[in-house]
């Protein structure tokens, strides 16, 4: 499901490439990070087992830059291909705006590619979406080796809903951007064709979650009864009753509890004359083209909140300004949060564990060295003892 | 498919800022994100300068939909709400309106209880202006501008110029 947001002014699409085990989806989402200009991509995060096999998905960040005045950002997953993970599949799959399946171009694969496609279908379908609806691209993979489809045959037998299809090696990179450039257009469209219906239509109520038909149709109201309440939240204030004398007494107890100050002597100002420098590049006041409001030096209006962090960086610029009593409260504990910040970015470059399947060269050099020079001791001892 | 879309207006956004804002002086938390259940963020209150908010969204909301599996298997519709603790960060992850996560960080500077507490608040608030959004017509707001699509045509040109 595409997330429209006007407040942070972007529009962020999911992407899943889908496919047998090992046709090459992990490569495809290597390689893009690798292509992917440098400051439009994040980091790739690999759910994966100790053998370099994805276990619950990899995950890619891009973003397309600024269109229209929204962000554009096509959030990139790829699911475990064996049959054994399919619920993992399933939930990887769920509120995906377009699919890339890559299939193994192998004439030994032919079996496993209808499998997985077969089961796209399937897992489309409990995810409420129809497989001849979503953007859908096919990518015929591994053209590099020996016994493979001709591209006609595997279209004949896999390309069932007319969609595009792309011949790739993405162990070397070949038709890797070519096939995600032509889904990426066809979300693009997607989205613009909701639009378009939406201006006659009513307008689509928020992610109404689609629930299977359940397998007895014998009471047709009854059925659409049941749908509904399953729809809907249970009742939280039936629960909330029970706990309202808990938490007076926790009410009690938060205004009684002394605000806890860790004094943290040293910040000075240069530490928030960074942040606001940082906060500039991560705010740029790119224009706003579809607020109607006159703008005064670049800054809209109507933009009151902004990502907490410029609000923040405002306030410490004009303490004085910082008359509501949260605002003061933020202020007086922002240095304090700043060094917390600083000693969990260094936790996180500690913990930083080497991506799986890498070898860690400092430790193997480290061991030889070690080996070397005891060896070299003993050869010395035996020599001495000898002579 | 025409319910494809998951829109958010800026004082829609607003409102909900409100609420975190209020959540994190009354909590002391170190921040909150509010997280689609795709993994998109919405939008974040606190300190969240140094996060990489993209992933953790995404990875979250991954974690969320696989215990709400698991859950399904036990015949539970949901553990509506996950904690996770750490030396020195926890986090405490709940669902609301059955449509986004309300993801809490905090440390030492709170505790588990005070965070539950204002957690089950901030969910109260949350899921009315949720609901409210998603009841409401939405004839005549912002839109998406007419050129969108064919602008983002030339930008995924550029992006995927091979060089
Ligand atoms: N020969 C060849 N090998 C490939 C190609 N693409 C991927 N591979 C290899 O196929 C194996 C499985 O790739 P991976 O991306 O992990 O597959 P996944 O299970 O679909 O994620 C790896 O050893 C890749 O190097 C290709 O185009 N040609
Ligand atoms: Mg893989």
């Amino acid at each position: 499901m595409v997330q429209i947001n006007f407040a942070l002014r972007e529009v962020n699409c999911k992407i899943v490439y889908y496919g047998p085990g090992r046709s090459g989806k992990t490569t495809n989402l290597e390689i893009v990070h690798a292509k992917a200009p440098k400051d439009s991509r994040g980091e790739m995060v690999s759910i994966a087992t100790e053998t370099d096999r994805t276990l619950f998905f990899d995950f890619l960040p891009l973003n397309l830059g600024t269109v229209a005045g929204m962000k554009t950002k096509f959030q990139l997953y790829t699911v475990p291909g064996q049959v054994y993970y399919d619920a993992t599949r399933k939930l990887v799959l769920q509120g995906a705006d377009g699919v890339i399946f890559v299939a193994d171009s192998q004439k030994s694969m032919r079996e496993e590619n209808i499998e997985s496609l077969d089961n796209l279908a399937k897992n489309l379908a409990e995810n409420g979406i129809n497989i001849s609806e979503i953007p859908l691209i096919l990518q015929w993979n591994k053209r590099d080796l020996e016994d493979v489809d001709t591209p006609e045959y595997l279209n004949e037998y896999l390309n069932r809903y007319n969609s595009p299809s792309f011949e790739a090696v993405a162990v070397k990179g070949d038709g890797v951007f070519p096939t995600l450039k032509s889904l990426a257009s066809l979300v693009i469209k997607q989205i613009n064709n909701a639009q378009n219906l939406e201006s006659t239509d009513v307008q689509p109520k928020l992610q109404k979650k689609e629930v299977l038909p359940s397998p007895e149709k014998v009471d047709g109201e009854k059925n659409i009864a049941k749908t509904e309440t399953s729809t809907s939240m249970p009742p939280i204030s039936s629960i909330n009753k029970s706990k309202v004398e808990e938490k007076s007494n926790a009410e009690k107890l938060a205004s009684e509890k002394p605000p806890i100050e860790k004094v943290e002597a040293g910040k000075t100002k240069n530490e928030n004359t960074e942040v606001s420098s940082v906060t500039k590049i991560e705010n740029p006041r790119e224009p706003q083209p579809n607020i109607p409001v006159v703008e005064k030096d670049g800054q809209p209006k109507s933009k009151k909140i902004k990502s907490e962090e410029t609000t923040i960086k405002t306030k410490s610029v004009s303490p004085k300004k910082a008359l509501n009593p949260i605002a003061a409260e933020l202020e007086k504990k922002k240095a304090e949060r700043e060094e917390q910040e600083k000693q969990r970015t260094e936790r996180i470059k500690k913990n930083a564990r080497r991506p799986a399947g890498t070898t860690d060269w400092k430790k193997i050099i480290i061991l030889a060295g070690l080996f070397v020079v005891i060896l070299a001791a003993i050869l010395a001892a035996i020599y001495f003892t000898k002579n | 498919m025409k319910d494809n879309r998951l829109v958010f207006y800026e004082d829609d956004i607003q409102e909900i800022d409100k609420v975190l804002e209020k959540f994190i002086a009354a909590s002391q938390a170190s921040c909150v994100l509010l997280v689609d259940l795709e993994g998109h963020l919405v939008t974040k209150k606190g300190f969240t300068d140094k996060l990489d908010t993209t992933s953790i969204s995404a990875l979250i909301a991954g974690s969320f939909a696989s215990t709400r599996a698991v859950a399904q298997k036990l015949g539970e519709a949901e553990f509506s709400v996950l904690f996770h603790q750490g030396v020195n960060e926890n986090i405490h992850i709940s669902l609301v309106a059955d449509r986004a996560l309300i993801v809490i960080i905090f440390d030492d500077r709170t505790t588990i209880g005070m965070v539950r507490m204002y957690a089950e608040q901030v969910s109260e608030g949350l899921k009315s202006i949720l609901e409210s959004i998603s009841e409401r017509k939405n004839e005549g707001r912002e839109t998406l501008s007419s050129d969108y699509a064919n602008e983002a045509e030339s930008q995924i040109d550029n992006f995927f110029e091979e060089g």
